[in-house]
């Protein structure tokens, strides 16, 4: 019986290993399922094996047969397919995480909860801290100042602003800030920090303010774009 | 006789993954982020520069820099500023914008110029000299490229980009060329002074320091 499987599956040059496995599998329930009926019919278990497998055929014949389906072109084409889908498996999982939804998460943080962006520097305690809504286009993307905390005591303003692109899918701009300049009646210049993914930047700058500077100006001017802002400052009820 | 499942043919299997590579390259090609082209790459690099949309004007091809994967260089520009984008060839990504600089050209000035280094682990490097010339007079953009010793500046070569050179779209010209030294003998990175001159050689700017990035490959 080994024998008949060996004779039809030496006929399929192109079949892999685990196809020649199958067919094998295949004909051997064939034979089994008319064995069994032979069986049923009176035949001894040995005689309805033999019977059963000589109604199969030949089996070079048989094996040339099935030959015609397995042809290398298929073969060729489905190795090919699912190198492809490996590749694009780890392509897509790869851009999703680095690039399409990450820059659409980052983006949204930007445009609705920036102050969770978690790149902005401890707002002292005793700060008076004015939640701000100023945007402005700058190129493509928009310019956000969302925050500004106020220090009387060291006479200090911080003022929290990011940028993201206008699609929620584009990438923010990674140089804007070196262009940003926030300035205020002392004309000083203070310190910055911030960082950013694909998305969003959020910097935040220190401006040494005079008491009872009532604002400060943020300006921007780039590649023709000019952006000049007023950021209001609030001293509260004793400035 | 036993219901068995039809065993799917090679030919069905086949059918069956081409079409599920292809559900997934469109995916990757819409949500996934994978450019297969590399001006595809300069709109990123738009983004990332905020210059706005941009045109090409000039392919610089390939960095000369052996090992440094399949890229290549684009100068592209808009009224307002002039881009230099590196799209690189990334196998799961498609052209990545790998790097790049911008230059502002919105004030009005004969010559606007930059730098641009690619540089491979920090040791074989390229140097790009480009630009804007909107003196309709000028002739020549030349670059000195000098070193600082306690007396004065020493210039160790002197580079001429004539306008045969440069590329004109919407009534500016554009230039990039390669710069042919980077350091001086002692191994000091040389600065780049830049001027226009007329078609007699007449200088028609005084020589600007230029300022520049750069791109590290890894």
């Amino acid at each position: 019986m080994t024998d008949f499987y060996d004779r039809v599956t030496a006929q399929l040059r192109c079949a892999t290993a685990a196809e020649k496995a199958e067919i094998r599998a295949e004909l051997a329930e064939h034979v089994q399922d008319h064995a069994e009926a032979l069986e049923e019919a009176g035949c001894s278990p040995e005689e309805a094996r033999e019977r059963a497998l000589a109604a199969m055929g030949d089996p070079e014949e048989i094996g040339r047969g099935l030959a015609r389906c397995y042809t290398r072109f298929w073969l060729v084409l489905s190795r090919l397919a699912t190198a492809g889908i490996v590749l694009a498996t780890l392509s897509l999982l790869l851009g999703m995480s680095s690039h399409g939804l990450r820059v659409f998460l980052d983006n949204s943080t930007a445009r609705l909860t920036p102050e969770y962006a978690g790149f902005a520097q401890k707002i002292p305690e005793h700060a008076l801290v004015t939640p701000l809504d100023i945007r402005a286009e700058a190129g493509s993307d928009i310019l956000y100042i969302y925050k500004v905390a106020l220090d009387p005591e060291e006479g200090m303003a911080t003022v929290y602003y990011c940028n993201y692109d206008k699609s929620p899918f584009g990438k923010a701009s990674t140089v804007l800030h070196n262009y940003v300049e926030i300035l205020s009646g002392t004309g000083e210049r203070g310190n910055g920090g911030g960082g950013g993914n694909s998305g969003a930047v959020f910097w935040w700058e220190n401006v040494p303010v005079e008491p009872g500077t009532d604002h400060l100006r943020l300006e921007y001017h780039r590649f023709g774009v000019d952006v000049s802002l007023e950021i209001p400052l609030d001293w509260g009820e004793d400035g | 006789m036993k219901e068995r499942k039809r065993r799917r043919t090679r030919k069905e299997k086949a059918l069956r993954r081409l079409v599920l590579a292809a559900v997934l390259a469109a995916a990757c090609l819409t949500v996934g982020g994978v450019k297969p082209l590399p001006t595809q790459a300069i709109t990123v690099t738009e983004e990332l520069y905020d210059v706005g949309p941009t045109q090409v004007v000039k392919d610089l091809g390939p960095i000369p820099i052996e090992g440094s994967g399949v890229n290549r260089l684009y100068l592209s520009a808009n009224e307002g500023g002039i881009l230099i984008s590196l799209p690189r060839l990334s196998l799961l990504r498609g052209w990545r914008a790998y790097g790049g600089n911008s230059l502002d050209c919105s004030q009005p000035a004969p010559l606007h110029a930059a730098t641009y280094s690619v540089s491979k682990d920090g040791g074989e490097s390229v140097w790009y000299l480009y630009g804007r010339v909107d003196e309709p007079e000028g002739g020549t953009v030349q670059a000195d490229l000098r070193y600082e010793t306690g007396a004065g500046w020493v210039t160790v070569e002197t580079v001429e980009i004539p306008k045969a050179q440069w590329v004109e779209k919407d009534g500016h010209w554009y230039f990039a060329e390669t710069l042919p030294v980077t350091e001086n003998e002692e191994g000091h990175w040389l600065s780049v002074w830049a001027s226009l001159l007329d078609e007699e050689g007449e200088p028609l700017t005084a020589g600007e320091w230029v300022n520049g990035g750069g791109t590290g490959i890894g």
